[in-house]
């Protein structure tokens, strides 16, 4: 078994960075989001299901919707770039990708992220390892 | 690459990218149907759709599929139960509409109300002395039983209320406080109005305007999203192919750095022997070689 290819650590905490505000936003949007699918279809609800009285909130529904696709998108683009600077596998993505679409979800999904880039920043080779080991009071001749 | 690629866990990360795809595709062609629904849905005209009592159960909405179809109905118009809707504007016109309730008998011999738009009329017609519109201006219905037929609408929202006469929307909210229920949700706009009335064009929203952009949109964004799948299963096979070729690369270097620095070490015991060079310390001899000798091995 060869060793893994080293990573780019700053490249990675960079990227990292990105996807955790982004993780955030979405998850406030998303919950957002719910809170207005709650209100033009329970509160405000019609007889059948996913009808509506209030005309209020489907002009906000149609409003934020949009929007908040558009966060999510920028959210899996991010989300990419981290997934390819940590070099992991496809699942890992798939997984990023969910993260963002069970309300709440983000959150955990935010903080799992940073323990699985943190392992692998410990666990596996990095470009900065040699700097850091000149730079470092190693033991010298 | 492609040897990759065909690997078991590979082929079966494929086949649930392609199941991915295959779901948004299928969203797509969801969303595409949903842009042109309008257009495929009047495609063949409006139909003649008989008795408003055979079409439409009294508190039932007009659903888009029924909207601008053609319906008839039997009653007598209500005498004073009729508003006029101004602020609307017809092909340029300061438009003024006529609404009056006609009372329909059920199959059960209940009565039920329905709204009949039986036409517009420029507003300097309806507008009296003090220059507000005066509603008992407006022509009376016919008495006694009339048969009407017009295009089935949709009640419109109602923002206003009704005040003397004087409504801000066809709407059926605002016509039962005004008249009272039972009452048909929608109504109905008179084809070709006696008298000085004119008929009101057909009723424009989201739904008719025909083409939906907005959903043409979000079916190219599934498109896009599928297209994303195979993307990312593409970038995961190109990455695990790029890292074996470099841990191939990485081996077969070390390989021939051994292979040269053991040569050059045996051949260099062999210089030590000879008259003519001072002996060397074989280790250092050896390492200076390995580096100066993968240089041109790199091109091997």
């Amino acid at each position: 078994m060869p060793a893994p290819r080293p990573l780019d650590e700053v490249a990675c905490r960079t990227s990292f960075a990105r996807f955790r505000v982004a993780s955030i936003v979405e998850g406030i949007a998303l919950l957002v989001l719910v809170a207005i699918m709650i209100m033009r279809y329970v509160v405000f609800g019609g007889e059948g299901i996913f009808t509506t009285t209030s005309d209020t909130w489907t002009q906000i529904s149609k409003t934020w919707s949009p929007i908040h696709g558009l966060i999510y998108m920028i959210y899996v683009v991010l989300g990419f770039d981290l997934w390819m600077k940590m070099r992991w596998g496809l699942p890992r993505m798939l997984l990023l990708m969910l993260f963002g679409v069970v309300p709440v979800l983000s959150f955990f999904g935010e903080r799992w992220t940073h323990q699985a880039v943190e392992d692998d920043l410990a666990r596996r080779p990095t470009l900065q390892d040699e700097d850091r080991a000149d730079a470092g009071p190693g033991p010298r001749a | 690459m492609l040897r990759v690629a065909l690997r078991p866990r590979f082929l079966g990360l494929l086949a649930l990218m392609v199941v991915a795809t295959l779901v948004c595709g299928l969203l797509a062609t969801w969303q595409w149907d949903r842009a042109h629904r309008a257009i495929s849905s009047k495609a063949e005209g409006s139909q003649e759709l008989g008795d408003i009592r055979d079409v439409l159960d009294v508190g039932d909405a007009v659903t888009n599929a029924l909207v601008g179809d053609t319906v008839s109905a039997t009653g007598i118009y209500v005498p004073d139960e009729q508003v006029v809707v101004p602020g609307r504007n017809i092909g340029g016109a300061e438009a003024v509409l006529v609404v009056s309730s006609l009372l329909v008998e059920l199959e059960d011999g209940s009565q039920v109300r329905l709204p009949v738009a039986r036409g517009w009329l420029p507003a300097e017609e309806l507008t009296g002395a003090d220059g507000q519109i005066d509603p008992s201006l407006a022509p009376a219905p016919p008495q006694g039983e009339v048969e009407i037929s017009g295009r089935l609408e949709a009640g419109e929202a109602a923002s206003g209320g009704v005040s003397e006469g004087v409504a801000s929307e066809i709407a059926t909210p605002l016509l039962v406080n005004e008249w009272g229920s039972p009452m048909y949700s929608g109504f109905v706009s008179v084809d070709d109005p006696p008298g000085d009335l004119q008929p009101l064009p057909a009723a424009e929203s989201e739904f008719t305007r025909g083409l939906d952009w907005q959903n043409i949109g979000y079916s190219l964004q599934w498109v896009l999203f599928g297209a994303f799948f195979l993307y990312l299963w593409w970038r995961s096979v190109r990455a695990a192919h790029l890292d074996e070729v470099a841990d191939r690369r990485e081996a077969m270097e070390r390989m021939l750095d051994e292979a040269s620095s053991s040569s050059e070490a045996s051949s260099g015991t062999t210089a030590a022997t000879g008259p003519s060079s001072a002996p060397a310390d074989s280790s250092s001899s050896s390492a200076v070689h390995a580096t100066a000798g993968s240089t041109p091995d790199k091109d091997v």
